[in-house]
């Protein structure tokens, strides 16, 4: 746990102390606009008419809150190692990697979810969305969401570790495919059929839709719509588990496979 | 001068080979960037598709795909390079070398432009070739004219940006993934720019690229019809943007430089 909170408290020093606190409290207010400003004149200027506007948007900022913490992990493999140079001195202190990796992911998601809530409390009033917010099923789904996005992460993680050129153009296009498939933007209803059932399998979908739900209290659209929201929580849980146990386990094989390789200290400069 | 004129053409020739040819040594580098700028395009044309407008506005965002990843070579690669080369201790090798600063940036836009050029070219094939989006070839020479007055501009506000990003650290990096995206959307990669009404098209009209796929959408989309000024205009501004940022790109990357060497921040990592 010490280690965990030591990972945590490192995470938070490097995304904060490049600046003064409240222009870092700025930037994380100011951080998530880009990832929804586009959602907002598209469904402003086209989209009034079909209602879909919360739909878009919420699934957008909950997409976000996960992909910042895939991005983060698998960008802190690099950064570590070929920038600051530090990987070696991680694998050799008393914490485990994996449990270093967990606690830098927890600080981007919390970062992400603080940046979150504070553009939700004035875009909910601004833009008059549905916020009827099942508190239970909020608090479980951000606590499984975490699970989600950290076994993706520890995922990448894991191939990063072995790989020494991999860029995190590779990353953004993983998850760029999985913005798309995912619903996160538009129902993906809109789809061919084949891609529509994929998307209900992609494991960002469930975990969308379950923050939808429990933050707008409704079924937004026909898009899972035959689960009740006990059952997303269910599959969320699912997929947190497969994925987290999963993550885990590929870090700790691609950890043993970097030393064994002398992956941990080499310096590319690419 | 010729000696002078050598040099920053052997320079900017070295820098460009490199960027060119080692971007092109790992095919996953490739293949990722073309990938994510294909998915972009897709999450917008079936956001347009559900929206209920018409199929010319796939052509819109094919176009916008296409333009994508230089604006992103311009941030990424060329903005914040000096950056990186500090942090990886090249950038003192260049200073006491006898090339200009000046040379190596303009290599590494003439060099990031054409490895972009292939990522983008596959980017607008498998556009054309998924979403059978149709463009007019009647106005290409002129297309072409305009795409190229647009990379000037984009690359020589690269280069203004990467004299802020040499003095700065960390700071100009974060504000740089700040900008990144709202900057994207500001400039009408995904939807034509006149729809952002006048204020923050004032704004979005400092970035070359949104005038440059205006002026594109116009000459090769038949039925785009909701332009912000007529090409000319914009091609006319296009090149005043790229002069104006080339001046200011050459006398910032000055006084930076030797602020820099003040302070004692060039060789300053990690900060």
């Amino acid at each position: 746990m010490r280690g965990f909170l030591a990972s945590m408290y490192i995470g938070l020093q490097i995304e904060s102390n490049w600046t003064k606190k409240w222009v870092w409290l700025l930037y994380l207010a100011a951080y998530p606009i880009g990832s929804f400003l586009a959602v907002i004149i598209l469904y402003r200027v086209f989209g009034q008419k079909t209602g879909l506007l919360p739909y878009a948007l919420y699934g957008t900022i909950f997409y976000y809150s996960l992909s910042m913490v895939f991005f983060d992990m698998a960008f802190s493999v690099h950064d570590d190692r070929e920038h600051y140079q530090t990987l070696k001195y991680i694998f050799l202190s008393s914490t485990s990697y994996r449990t270093y990796l967990c606690g830098r992911a927890a600080t981007r998601y919390l970062i992400a979810l603080a940046g979150i809530i504070i553009n939700l409390c004035w875009l909910i009033p601004v833009l008059r969305l549905p916020f009827h917010p099942n508190w239970g099923y909020l608090i479980a789904g951000t606590i499984l969401g975490y699970l989600v996005a950290a076994g993706l992460g520890l995922a990448v993680a894991s191939v990063f570790l072995l790989t020494i050129k991999l860029d995190v153009d590779v990353v953004d296009a993983l998850f760029g495919g999985m913005f798309v498939l995912s619903g996160a933007l538009f129902p993906p209803t809109a789809f061919p059929a084949v891609f529509a059932k994929i998307a209900e399998f992609v494991p960002l979908s469930p975990f969308i839709e379950l923050m939808r739900r429990a933050i707008s209290g409704k079924i937004l659209t026909s898009f899972l719509s035959d689960m009740s929201t006990f059952q997303l929580l269910g599959r969320v849980a699912l997929s947190a588990a497969v994925l987290f146990a999963l993550g885990w386990v590929l870090v700790y094989f691609g950890s043993r496979q970097a030393q064994r390789k002398g992956y941990i200290d080499v310096t590319t400069a690419f | 001068m010729k000696k002078k004129l050598l040099l920053f053409l052997r320079t900017l020739n070295a820098r460009a080979y490199v960027r060119i040819f080692g971007q092109m040594r790992e095919a996953t580098w490739v293949v990722a960037s073309v990938l994510g700028g294909f998915f972009t395009m897709t999450t917008y044309i079936y956001l347009y598709r559900t929206l209920g407008t018409g199929s010319e506005f796939s052509g819109l965002v094919v176009l916008g795909g296409f333009m994508t990843p230089f604006f992103l070579n311009v941030l990424w690669g060329v903005a914040t390079q000096l950056y990186w080369e500090k942090e990886m201790g090249n950038l003192e090798l260049m200073l006491v070398s006898p090339a200009p600063l000046s040379a190596f940036l303009v290599g590494l836009s003439v060099g990031g432009a054409m490895h972009t050029m292939l990522r983008s070219l596959a980017v607008l094939f498998f556009g054309i070739a998924v979403f059978k989006v149709q463009f007019t070839l009647l106005h290409l020479p002129l297309a072409l004219l305009v795409f190229f007055v647009t990379l000037f501009s984009m690359y020589g506000l690269g280069i203004v940006f990467s004299s802020l990003f040499l003095y700065h650290g960390r700071d100009a990096w974060r504000t740089a993934d700040l900008v990144m995206e709202p900057t994207n959307v500001l400039s009408g990669s995904y939807f034509p720019a006149r729809y952002l009404g006048l204020g923050l098209l004032g704004i979005a009209a400092l970035i070359p690229t949104t005038l440059g796929l205006d002026a594109l959408r116009q000459l090769l989309v038949p039925s785009f019809t909701v332009k912000v000024l007529d090409w000319r205009w914009e091609l006319l501004i296009l090149i005043g943007l790229g002069l104006v940022f080339a001046f200011i790109a050459s006398w910032a990357l000055r006084s930076v430089e030797y602020k820099a060497r003040r302070d004692a921040r060039l060789t300053l990592r990690w900060q």
